[in-house]
């Protein structure tokens, strides 16, 4: 019987058939006081309605959180969360940072050095020494 | 020490010098006065003569000197007093009516655990500690109580339309209306079934009830302006008003009158007739006077720059109605009442900072309290 | 007329400066030539009209600034009163106010800091000990600022911290500060003086205030006389916590931003837009011949 490789099923990938947003929960805080809020209340009350029409499947919380800058907290599907501090920003550029929270995956920030990254297994597998030929050993 | 025993202390050793040449420095301590304190007992001690008093014997050289007693200031304060509740207590003593009296006080008399409802005596030379004199009194133009409700504001722009209406037919001057701080009930019902045309010039809006009503309200505005004896004649008025109409067949004027000034505008809840908010204040006079008459029927002023904003008497009242209801302060109250976040399922909305225990409570990890649970056997 | 004046002041021009107009009057008298010729094809305008008339200035009548007053202790609006637009409707300028509340802040100092310097010191200028030989270090006197007890190297000494600012500007601070208070509402004008009935108590002032809506949980109000009334001030002191009490020579343009609102005579304003207008009343300098 000859040899046959092990059969390859389709695995599931995010984005081939169905795609899964990885941002769960935003959280907003700001402080009603402070200056350097201004422009994340300006936000809240001018922006927030219609991102929140737009993205249904994010949880949105927003809650104050007194005498400290403005905070964007984002909670990821796989547990990580990531949290981007807002001070004396303008509406516009929160826009762009709550953009950037929903967009990501969760994982953490990997330097890419190589200009094509593959995701499917090598071809000639990993190297064992107790397989193959002895004879040099 | 007092100047007098020191005195008396220099001259101790040279009175004494005749009997007894030389004194030595302790006995002259001896003769020395006490501590005042220790003194005054010996001072007043009752048989016991005072130094001083051995002193003035010896100066005068009789046994019963002139002079007062004890020209240095006397008993106390306290002791005069506690001789004296000595002295009222011997006196009453043999009585013994009041004695059985005092028992029949005693039942009702209740210690108190709290100075409240006690008499203050006494005070901190604070300004506030003396009570407010009639001096005081403030008599302001407008309500001391300012409205807040709707139905009040549009019958006080009611009134105030119909008013300066009439002052503009009868052409007085309008200002004069404000020396009436309050109708008569009739006249104020005859005021409230008047009708405003909306869109109506000041001097031709008025719709009077009918006949009877226009003369008499004619008539009583007649005696605003010109003469000086304004207020009883309007009185009179009023009176005389109250009479015809309730010879007429309106029943409604004859209303019990005691209950009247207790509410503003006699309990009447809202304008029957909305075409007052219609009539334009464009002119500079009529503007001012409008404005002057609703701030005192309302206690609302308007500020100058919204003073130059209204037009119409409509944008009066809106002003007054948007102070009453401030913008929120917090972005929260201001989110929840945001149309558009409200429907969302997917936003939530918290007044107050989250804390850890707020979520560890959606995690279910409240803490454990084990000797509640113990209280209730389950542990 | 003005325009032949104009046209005087431009012929002496030429001729005084030598020429150095010809072109202009070789203009001008290629224009009446045209005009001449116009005037005879169309017999329309005069041609001197046409050559000497000025550029004509826009006439600019701002709408006066109305303000209501009003009596007193009652508030009662007795009637209104007009200030010209650039009195109470400056337009804002931050930076004016706060260059003209830095301004007051530094004149106010007292600038009474001082120290002693080494020389100032009591003390002899006594070698402590010798210069070698005792294995010390070498030492001056004891006055010296690095010993305790001795001189303060580069400490405060009296000075004037007063610094200046252009009488124009700080006019206008003063106009856009009272404006600033105009456009918010902030500003009631009172009509007659600002006094309280004989052996008034500060009850009654407390009353006045809270009828009103000015005291502490409105922001606390300024109250501005003309002139110095010590019982009025010494009633008003005594509510502290509700409003503040100022003459006008007392005023300053920090004060007149400070409360929640101003009340003030109208006589005191007056004084005050009056005297800081200079900028307003000052004419362009022209050259008398």
């Amino acid at each position: 019987m000859p040899i046959q490789g092990v059969r390859t099923v389709t695995t599931a990938r995010n984005g081939v058939g169905a795609f899964i947003l990885q941002c769960k929960q935003l959280d907003f805080h700001y402080c009603d006081w402070a200056g350097s809020s201004r422009g994340m209340v300006s936000y809240l009350k001018h922006q927030l309605p219609a991102f929140a029409k737009a993205n249904p499947q994010i949880e949105i919380r927003v809650s104050p959180r007194p005498n400290k800058h403005p905070v964007i907290r984002g909670l990821f599907i796989n547990g990580r969360e990531k949290v981007i501090c807002v001070r004396n920003l303008e509406p516009g550029a929160i826009i762009k940072k709550v953009n950037l929270l929903k967009e990501a995956s969760g994982e953490k920030l990997k330097r890419t050095t190589k200009p094509v990254t593959s995701i499917n297994e090598s071809v000639r597998g990993i190297w064992s020494p107790y397989h193959g030929g002895i004879k040099s050993v | 020490m007092r100047p007098s025993l020191r005195l008396l202390n220099l001259e101790v050793p040279s009175l004494q010098g005749p009997r007894a040449l030389y004194v030595c420095s302790g006995c002259r301590q001896e003769a020395r006065p006490r501590p005042i304190v220790a003194r005054q007992f010996l001072r007043h001690a009752s048989n016991a003569d005072s130094l001083s008093e051995r002193v003035r014997r010896k100066i005068w050289g009789t046994d019963n000197p002139p002079g007062v007693e004890d020209p240095y200031g006397g008993q106390g304060a306290l002791e005069r007093k506690f001789k004296n509740q000595q002295a009222q207590k011997q006196e009453q003593a043999p009585e013994p009516a009041p004695v059985e009296d005092l028992p029949l006080v005693d039942d009702s008399y209740e210690p108190a655990t709290t100075w409240k409802g006690l008499e203050r005596i006494g005070h901190l030379d604070r300004w506030n500690d003396a009570p407010r004199t009639e001096v005081d009194t403030y008599e302001s133009f407008s309500l001391k109580k300012k409205i807040y409700k709707k139905g009040p504001l549009n019958l006080a722009a009611h009134q105030t339309a119909v008013e300066i209406c009439m002052m503009h037919a009868l052409d007085k001057p309008l200002l004069s209306i404000c020396s009436v701080a309050e109708h008569e009930k009739p006249v104020f019902k005859m005021i409230w079934k008047c009708k405003i045309q909306p869109n109506g010039t000041w001097d031709k809006a008025l719709e009077y009830p009918n006949q009877e009503a226009e003369k008499s309200l004619v008539y009583i505005f007649e005696q605003i302006g010109g003469q000086p004896a304004a207020p009883v004649a309007e009185e009179a008025a009023a009176e005389q008003t109250e009479e015809d109409t309730e010879a007429l067949e309106l029943v409604d004027f004859n209303e019990p009158v005691s209950q009247t000034p207790i509410a503003p505008f006699f309990g009447y809840q809202d304008a029957r007739d909305p075409g007052c908010l219609t009539l334009p204040l464009t002119d500079a006079d009529t503007k001012f006077a409008f404005l002057k008459r609703f701030s005192q029927l309302t206690g609302h002023y308007f500020p100058d720059p919204v003073i130059h904003q209204i037009s119409t008497v409509q944008q009066a009242v809106a002003y007054v109605q948007g102070e009453l209801k401030p913008k929120p302060k917090k972005l929260a109250e201001h989110l929840a009442e945001n149309e558009g976040l409200q429907g969302m399922p997917n936003v939530k909305i918290f007044g107050k900072r989250r804390t850890t225990l707020h979520k560890d409570d959606e995690m279910g990890r409240k803490k454990i309290i084990e000797a509640e649970l113990r209280a209730r056997g389950l542990l | 007329m003005p325009g032949s004046d104009a046209f005087r002041a431009l012929r002496w021009l030429s001729r005084g400066s030598g020429g150095l107009l010809s072109g202009a009057e070789t203009t001008t008298q290629r224009c009446l030539a045209r005009s001449f010729f116009r005037s005879m094809a169309t017999e329309s305008q005069s041609p001197a009209d046409n050559l000497t008339r000025e550029v004509p200035k826009p006439v600019w009548n701002p709408e006066p600034v109305k303000a209501t007053t009003y009596s007193f202790p009652s508030m009662e609006p007795l009637r209104q009163v007009e200030y010209p637009q650039n009195h109470l409707l400056m337009p804002m300028r931050k930076d004016l106010l706060h260059r003209a509340v830095v301004y007051e802040g530094d004149m106010t100092r007292q600038g009474t800091a001082s120290t002693k310097w080494r020389d100032d010191v009591h003390g002899s200028g006594r070698k402590l000990h010798p210069q070698k030989g005792t294995g010390k270090a070498r030492v001056g006197d004891k006055k010296s600022p690095i010993r305790r007890g001795g001189g303060v190297a580069f400490g405060p000494h009296p000075r004037d911290f007063s610094s200046g600012l252009p009488r124009k500007i700080y006019d206008k601070a003063w106009r856009i500060a009272l404006s600033y208070r105009y456009k918010r509402g902030q500003l009631t004008i009172i009509d007659n003086e600002i006094v309280l009935p004989e052996n008034a108590t500060p009850y009654l002032i407390e009353e006045i205030f809270k009828v009103n809506n000015w005291g502490k949980d409105f922001g606390r109000s300024t109250l501005i006389t003309e002139r110095l009334d010590e019982n009025l001030f010494e009633t008003v002191r005594k509510v502290g916590h509700h409003a503040k009490i100022l003459d006008r020579l007392d005023v300053d343009v920090k004060d007149l931003l400070e409360t929640g609102r101003l009340i003030i005579e109208k006589q005191a304003l007056d004084r005050i837009l009056a005297q800081h207008s200079h900028d307003l009343d000052m004419q362009p300098r022209k050259a008398l011949y």
